[in-house]
Formats: structure tokens, C-alpha cells, sequence
């Protein structure tokens, strides 16, 4: 009963995604977003329900094949689902994110003006099928074909808005840095398999503990390489995390499903779901867990300076992703996904309530101009400062609180170098306090009315955004359970000393938001326009540039080429010297005489040498291009364009391998 | 059936199909080089039945029944896209359509 209802969990989803797809009769907008929901909407209430069942009866994983997937000679992997603690807690959040997140965009993106819904939900529906595929996965195969469905269509998401360069330019950003995560992630998964010879979780795992946990070797670490290098790929986390704030460009309720469920925290539950192979292999966890940290950091401070409400989220999501890799490098996969749930709630309630907000001011983003947002319209501001509340882990009263708190926990107990992690995740959960408040502040503050422009929240709207913030601000309990529940062992808890840090740090951003609001911010504009640009996003993009271009100087023989010319020209004024020298001792001679034509060819010499851009080498590297240029139009003359030339040439070349075969024969 | 029919037979399908290559090479006028394309799915469909029987088996027959298929498919796709070039080009013969040229 049970397996049959957790292969049927994705079911709906997809249905709905084959509907919107093929349904052969033009579709009403209403029936678009309806269809859209009740996809959504079935596959979360299956979760759900299999959730509650798993957590009521406190019965073990149970697993289903639901069909063999790939079959050749040794590779034998099965499409098979799991439902686990881990799956579980997943599965549900990404299903109540959903379908809060469709039942938005049927009223919010036709409000927008926005047409093509049915692609749109088509490919949302598409898009929560191969998250469930990835947080329901038993196998790496079946795993991997969830993250390329959620990969791919992220970058049809982004980039919906395809007739706008921005758009495009950020779908292929993603796209393209994504792949190389993904590329990577599927040479770790063949790494395994050419390793133990499978590709399901459970033997995998069970290969892993025999032939790692004694003596880590040096492939093993290479394979956690990898897989950890698809993770922060997808869940943009340093250096990977360049991609996540132009994905922006998408329309808001593909931001905010982007953000909250199915796209960047598929890394995380990635590491959280081979955290038996991750925490074996040697030294990936302190990296997952100090990278982590980077970005929690880096990217607050990044969002602290954004102007851009919806790039100050986007980086906000960056910063408390890495709060998840750090709990994940820090053994506690629990926190992590406890954080997971809560981020999910709060980042879903910003984002919608930043697209109400927005709205209502006229589609305006700027932070600086949307103030008075209090008064335009009261729910989404007080859905947004409630969900920022429980961004910056407000204490107590938001579930942000508990599971950062959590997170804090699982660092401070991680090793030797936990109390620096620990200091660390203070510092960035101050970080995370300063910018959200400002978020807020920012919107609160006076500012007439814009007149005819109040765009009040329909009722779907309403109850979506309603619905998060009250779990943003009511999963504080849920946090403890779930982190115990996923992590298999009591959580850690905090000393009074390191608790009341925990307290203080949240309180201490969001005062020190409150000064700067008051106008008591102290000046750094030169800090301020470091973190705007993200830290490093240009640094990286430029230090790629720059290296690239000092190697092709150096392969084009730059220092080389400085050798060359000093050789060059130390002979001809050698030359010059014994010719002046005998000149001077033989008297005046004939021009012509071999002296003048010792002359003339070292001053043809150092001409040669001499004449800039023009010396040996770079006459070498032009005859590389050219050479490449002329076999590139011999080449060309084959492309005739007549279809009967191309027929010949593939017919005589069947003939000879014909021919060939039968000589072999 | 003995070696010598069924070598017989493959040289007749072999023949066929050759005709069918000729024919596709030295046509010029799109609708003949289809016809010419038919012949040569008829020589694999021929081939695949000569063989099914030389085993005593109904694949042959199987397949042959399949590239049956493919083949009327190919045909409607086929003539669409010749209606297409003829309106794009004004023109019967393959040569003309050389926009392609490197």
C-alpha cells in the first residue's frame, strides 16, 4: 500500500506536465493555473500523507522499484523511490512549496500581463516532478535523471522571458555553470559505479562503509570531489555561486520556487542524501564545510549592499545555503535539513510577498523606492517583514531561529576547528539579521502612496503568501524533531554561554539595521561597492580573463619573444662593432665590398628582429591561423549544399567500409 | 530454402537496393529521388524477409512490416517538405536547393 502510494508521489505532477503539454484543445487561463495546481497539489498531498503515515506509525524506509531503468551488460540500474525520514521531510516541503507557489502564479502571472501560461505551468509541473525524483531517489541513476530534468527546466524558467537579452543571457549563465557541476556530479556517479559495481544507494552505501572506513584512500576522496562539486554547482555556493543572482531574471513565482525548493537546494539534500559517502571520504567534509561558511558569509555581506530587492533575496538564498553545506561539512546532516525547511517557508513568503510589494509600487525594485509599502499594501509588507524576521532568526518567536540555532550547534561540535566554523556562522548570522532588517526597514519607511497604482492581492494570493509566513514564523517546534528525525541522533545543544551568543547575533544585526536606518550607517562606500558586486563574481570572472589572457601571451611567446629580440639585437650590434672596427682600420672601401654586405644583412637582421608584432614567433603563431583558416575553407569547398554530392560521398564511404569489412573478413 | 536461393535472393534484394542509390544519385527532380529512396526500402524490407525465412523465423517478417511503416511515414514528411521547397524555391530539381554551401 504504502510503496504503491510513493511510486504514484510524482505521478500527478507529471500528468499534469503531459496535460498542459499535449492537451490538444486551446485551454482557458483559469484552467491552465488549475491544472497547474491539481499537479502540484496531488503530488504534495501524496507526500504529505505518505509523510504522516511514515512519522505516525514510526515504521522504517521502505522501498519501491518501479522499473528496471537502464539495463545493459553490468550496469543494472532500477528507476527505484525511497522514503525515508530524509525523503520524507524533503518531499513534503518541496510538495507544500509547490502548490503554494502555483496556485500564486495562476493569479499573479496573468496580472502581470504575462501570456503562454500553459508553457509556463507546464514546465513548473515538469519542474516539481524531477525535484521529487531527486528527493525520492533510491538510485544514482534515478537521482541524476531528476537533477538534469530540474536543471533543464531551470533554464527554461529563467529564461521564460526569452525575448529579453537579460533573460536569455542569465538561462545559458545557469545553464552552462550548472553543467559543469552536473558533469562532474555524473563522472563521481560513473567513478562509483566503476568502483563497486552499482549504482543503488542502499549497496552502495553498504560497499562504501567496508572499503572506506578503515583507511580513506586517495580515489575516494576524489569521488567526494566530485560529488561535491555537483552539489555547490547546483546550489551555488562558492565558486560556483555567480549564477544565482542574475537568475533573477525569471518571472517571481519561478523565483521563489527556484529558491525555496527545487533548483539551488537540490545540492544540499544531494550531500545530505550521500552523507554516508561524503563524511567517509576524506577531508570533503571540512571543504563542504568551509566553502560553506565562505558563502554564508561572503553572500550576506554580498546582500547587505544590494539595491535590488529581489537580488538582495537571491543572495540571501546563497548565504543560507551555505548555513546548510556548513551544518552538512559539519556532520549534521539534521541541521541541515531542519534549516532546509524552515528556509524553504520564509524564502517562498519573501519572494512571493516581494512580488505583491513590487507590484503595487508600480513593478518597482529598487529598495530605495519602495518604501511606503506599509501603506500601498498592508499584507504583503507584513507577510515580508514577518518572513524577514525569520530570515535574520529573529529569537524564539521564527522557526529561522531554531534552525539556525541548530546549525550553530552541529558547528560548534564539528572537530577541532568546530569553534571557528561556530564563530564563523555567528558572525554570518549577524550578517543575515543586518540585511533582512534592512529589507524591511527599507519598506517600511514613509513614502506617499503612489496614486492608482494600489493592486491589491487577489484571494489566492493572499492565502499563498498567508499560508508561508505563518510557517515561517510557526516551524520553530518542527525544526528539533525534523533535525532528529533526519539525523537519526539527538541533537546537540548549546551551552548557556554559546546559546546566548546564538541570541545576541540575530539581535545585534537587526540593531545595528535599525542605526543605519536611523541614519547613523557608517560610510564604506568602497566596501559597499565590493559587496554589491557579489565579492568576487567579478573578481573570479576577471582573474579567468586575465589568466586566460596571460597565457596566451605567454604561449605566444611574450617573454620568449623579449629573449629573441635581445638575442636579435645583440648580434647585429656585435656585427656592427666588427664592421665599424675594420672600417675604421682599412680606410674608406667600395660599397659594394663584403663590409657593406656585412652591414646590410645585419641591419636586415635587426630590422627582422626589431619590427614590433612582426618577429619570428608571431609570424609562426599567424601561420598557425592562417594555416587553420585555409584547411577551414578546404573544408568548406566539400560543403557544396547540393544534397546529391552529400549522398555520393557517404555512399562511396559505405561502399569502402563494405569493402573493408569483407577484406578483414 | 537451400544456399543457392537464398544467395539469389539477397543479390536480387542487393540489386534492387542498388538501383535505388543510382537512382537517388543521378535523379535530379525530388519526387524521382523519392521514388528512387522507396526502391531502397523495399530492397531492406525484401533483404529482412529473405533472411527471416532462411531462419525459419517471423522477425524478418516483423521488421519488414515495421520499415513498412517508417516508410509511409517518411513518405507524408517527405512530400510536405517537397510542397515546402517547391514554394520556397520554385523548383522541382535538388540541385537548386544548395543554400547550404560553405
Amino acid at each position: 500500500m504504502a510503496e504503491a502510494l510513493l511510486a504514484l508521489i510524482p505521478a500527478p505532477a507529471l500528468i499534469g506536465f503531459a496535460l498542459l503539454l499535449g492537451w490538444p484543445a486551446p485551454l482557458s487561463a483559469r484552467m491552465e493555473g488549475r491544472l497547474g495546481a491539481a499537479a502540484a497539489g496531488g503530488s504534495a498531498a501524496l507526500a504529505l500523507g505518505l509523510a504522516a503515515w511514515l512519522f505516525a506509525t514510526g515504521s522504517g524506509a521502505i522501498r519501491v522499484e518501479v522499473a528496471p531503468f537502464v539495463v545493459t551488460g553490468g550496469l543494472e540500474a532500477m528507476l527505484a523511490l525511497r522514503f525515508d525520514a530524509l525523503s520524507a521531510v524533503a518531499s513534503g516541503t518541496v510538495g507544500v512549496v509547490g502548490v503554494l507557489v502555483v496556485l500564486y502564479a495562476a493569479e499573479f502571472m496573468p496580472r502581470e500581463g504575462e501570456t503562454r501560461l500553459r508553457r509556463l505551468f507546464a514546465l513548473l509541473s515538469l519542474f516539481l516532478a524531477g525535484m521529487f525524483a531527486v528527493v525520492l531517489a533510491d538510485d544514482l541513476v534515478a537521482l541524476f535523471l531528476g537533477w538534469e530534468i530540474v536543471g533543464l527546466c531551470s533554464y527554461f524558467l529563467i529564461g521564460w522571458r526569452s525575448r529579453e537579452a537579460a533573460a536569455a543571457d542569465a538561462a545559458r549563465q545557469a545553464f552552462v555553470v550548472t553543467r559543469i557541476g552536473d558533469a562532474l556530479l555524473l563522472a563521481g556517479i560513473a567513478a562509483l559505479f566503476a568502483r563497486f559495481g552499482t549504482t543503488s544507494l542502499p549497496e552502495l552505501f553498504g560497499a562504501v562503509e567496508g572499503a572506506w572506513r578503515g583507511g580513506a584512500t586517495l580515489a575516494a576522496g576524489a569521488i567526494g570531489a566530485l560529488v561535491l562539486a555537483g552539489a555547490l554547482a547546483k546550489s551555488a555556493q562558492v565558486p560556483f555561486h555567480v549564477w544565482l543572482p542574475d537568475a533573477m531574471a525569471g518571472p517571481t513565482p519561478v523565483s521563489a520556487l527556484l529558491h525555496a525548493a527545487t533548483m539551488v537546494a537540490a545540492g544540499a539534500f544531494l550531500l545530505a542524501r550521500l552523507a554516508p559517502l561524503t563524511e567517509a571520504a576524506p577531508g570533503i567534509g571540512a571543504a563542504t564545510a568551509w566553502l560553506g561558511l565562505a558563502g554564508a558569509l561572503g553572500a550576506g555581506l554580498a546582500a547587505l549592499a544590494q539595491r535590488d530587492v529581489k537580488r538582495l533575496l537571491a543572495w540571501s538564498t546563497v548565504s543560507q545555503i551555505g548555513f546548510m553545506f556548513l551544518a552538512l561539512g559539519a556532520g549534521a546532516p539534521g541541521a541541515a535539513m531542519a534549516h532546509f525547511v524552515t528556509h524553504a517557508a520564509f524564502k517562498a513568503a519573501l519572494f512571493l510577498a516581494a512580488g505583491l510589494v513590487s507590484r503595487e509600487a508600480g513593478h518597482e525594485r529598487r529598495l530605495d523606492r519602495l518604501g511606503g509599502a506599509r501603506r500601498r499594501g498592508p499584507l504583503g509588507f507584513w507577510v515580508f517583514a514577518a518572513a524577514a524576521l525569520a530570515l535574520g532568526g529573529a529569537p524564539w518567536v521564527t522557526a529561522g531561529f531554531w534552525s539556525k540555532e541548530l546549525v550553530l550547534a552541529g558547528a560548534l561540535g564539528a572537530g577541532p576547528l568546530g569553534p571557528a566554523l561556530w564563530a564563523g556562522a555567528v558572525a554570518a548570522s549577524a550578517v543575515t539579521a543586518a540585511y533582512a532588517g534592512r529589507a524591511a526597514l527599507a519598506l517600511a519607511r514613509g513614502g506617499a502612496p503612489r496614486e492608482g497604482a494600489t493592486d491589491g492581492p487577489g484571494a489566492a494570493e493572499a492565502a499563498a503568501v498567508l499560508v508561508l509566513a505563518a510557517l515561517a514564523l510557526g516551524l520553530g517546534p518542527a525544526a528539533g524533531p525534523v533535525a532528529e528525525a533526519v539525523g537519526g541522533a539527538a541533537t546537540p545543544h548549546l551551552g548557556a554561554a554559546a546559546a546566548g551568543i546564538g541570541v545576541a547575533a540575530p539581535l545585534a544585526g537587526f540593531s545595528a539595521a535599525l542605526l543605519a536606518e536611523a541614519g547613523w550607517a557608517p560610510r564604506a562606500p568602497r566596501l559597499a561597492a565590493a559587496a554589491r558586486g557579489g565579492f568576487g563574481v567579478d573578481a573570479i570572472r576577471g582573474a579567468v580573463a586575465g589568466g586566460f589572457g596571460r597565457m596566451v601571451h605567454a604561449v605566444s611567446g611574450d617573454p620568449l619573444a623579449r629573449g629573441m629580440h635581445a638575442l636579435a639585437g645583440g648580434v647585429p650590434r656585435l656585427a656592427a662593432t666588427f664592421a665599424s672596427g675594420a672600417a675604421d682600420g682599412a680606410g674608406p672601401r667600395a660599397p659594394g665590398g663584403p663590409e657593406a654586405w656585412r652591414r646590410r644583412g645585419a641591419e636586415r637582421l635587426a630590422r627582422f628582429a626589431r619590427a614590433p608584432g612582426d618577429d619570428l614567433l608571431d609570424r609562426l603563431w599567424r601561420g598557425v591561423a592562417a594555416g587553420a583558416a585555409g584547411m577551414g575553407r578546404m573544408a568548406g569547398r566539400a560543403q557544396g549544399g547540393r544534397l546529391r554530392g552529400y549522398l555520393a560521398g557517404s555512399a562511396i564511404g559505405a561502399a569502402l567500409l563494405l569493402l573493408l569489412g569483407w577484406a578483414a573478413a | 530454402m537451400s544456399g543457392a536461393a537464398f544467395v539469389t535472393l539477397i543479390a536480387a534484394s542487393s540489386g534492387l537496393f542498388a538501383i535505388g542509390l543510382f537512382g537517388l544519385l543521378l535523379r535530379r527532380t525530388v519526387i524521382l529521388q523519392l521514388v528512387s529512396l522507396e526502391l531502397m526500402l523495399a530492397a531492406g524490407g525484401f533483404a529482412f524477409v529473405v533472411a527471416g525465412a532462411r531462419h525459419g523465423g517471423a522477425e524478418g517478417q516483423g521488421m519488414f512490416v515495421l520499415v513498412l511503416t517508417v516508410a509511409a511515414a517518411e513518405a507524408a514528411v517527405a512530400l510536405v517538405l517537397f510542397l515546402r521547397l517547391r514554394a520556397l524555391a520554385d523548383s522541382a530539381d535538388s540541385d537548386a536547393f544548395d543554400r547550404l554551401r560553405g
